[in-house]
């Protein structure tokens, strides 16, 4: 018994997200479009989805990385100001890695 | 280095890095300036990083693809991987049975910091410009969502798969609501009471389980 509740609760995520879709196209004008959902995953989930999965391999290791934030931001400030010196794109889009992986070496 | 080797808690060291980096960048742009690409020829790639296509696709989608299916293939399956996750779930026993612990836990905040950047690239690459703490908004819905992952996980631990779907709720969550019509802070709200819920439901079970 408990190990079927258990089952079921495993999918509480799964559900959640069935019940906010739901939720939404029926009460949200125009969230169940296609061209609105793909507005979603472009503009809300890629970039999110991206930062998480770093975040999904520090909380692996148990640890947690409150410098996601300002990582996000050193290496967008290096290839805006890269960019801006007309350095190329090559160059401009890994310096700013190296700046940001560089800060956590550090530390 | 510092949570490695001198054994600072990752939750402080990192702490320090983010009053280190804001500054760093408050200093590089005059106390927090936006920096704005306007009039400089940007290379094509530039804006293709977030606007362009590719086989139908847009990059970013691509990036995301590409990047889930390597720190999958890196937990579930490569030595290094399975080394960081039993680092994660047993310390202790890692540290006793000889895993380089100091060395595993740098790599995994570098590449965890490469991951980030790339997310810094695409986000200058959408607006053109440098946007002075932009990045912080992703602090919390990052950790808020691979945390809601781990719902998804028999041991509760955070996974590739989990980590998308909870970046996916948040995501409908916040579109949905802006639909709807509700105001911003607002939404936060309905964020946070939705991670508790989620977080109820996994913990409940748990609870089940032991009792």
């Amino acid at each position: 018994m408990i190990e079927q509740i258990g089952r079921l609760q495993r999918f509480a995520l799964v559900a959640a997200l069935i019940a906010v879709i739901a939720f939404f196209a029926m009460f949200a004008p125009g969230f169940a479009r296609v061209d609105n959902l793909a507005n979603v995953l472009l503009n809300n989930f890629a970039l999110l989805a991206i930062a998480s999965l770093g975040m999904t391999l520090v909380l692996s290791l148990g640890a947690i990385d409150l410098s996601l934030g300002t990582s996000i931001d050193v290496a967008s400030l290096a290839f805006v100001l890269l960019s801006a010196h007309q350095v190329g794109f090559v160059p401009s889009a890994v310096l700013p890695q190296h700046s940001s992986s560089a800060r956590l070496t550090v530390c | 280095m510092l949570i490695g080797w001198l054994g600072i808690a990752p939750f402080l060291a990192t702490l320090g890095t983010l009053f280190i980096g804001q500054t760093v960048q408050q200093l590089a742009t005059d106390g927090g300036q936006p920096v704005y690409l306007l009039n400089v020829a940007l290379p094509p790639l530039f804006s293709a990083l977030a606007h362009g296509t590719f086989a139908g696709l847009p990059v970013p989608l691509w990036i995301v693809a590409v990047l889930a299916l390597g720190v999958h293939v890196t937990l579930a399956h490569a030595t290094l991987g399975r080394q960081l996750t039993a680092l994660g779930a047993q310390p202790g026993v890692a540290r006793y049975s000889g895993l380089p612990v100091a060395a595993i836990t740098l790599v995994t905040f570098i590449a965890s910091a490469l991951i980030y950047g790339v997310v810094g690239l695409i986000l200058s690459s959408t607006v053109k410009a440098y946007v002075p703490q932009a990045g912080n908004g992703y602090l919390l819905n990052a950790i808020g969502a691979t945390f809601i992952g781990t719902t998804l996980s028999p041991t509760r631990r955070p996974g590739v798969v989990g980590t998308l779907l909870g970046v996916l709720l948040l995501s409908l969550v916040a579109n949905g609501l802006l639909l709807i019509g509700w105001n911003f802070y607002w939404q936060q709200v309905a964020t946070g009471a939705l991670i508790f819920a989620v977080l109820a439901v996994s913990f409940a079970q748990r609870r089940g389980r032991y009792a």
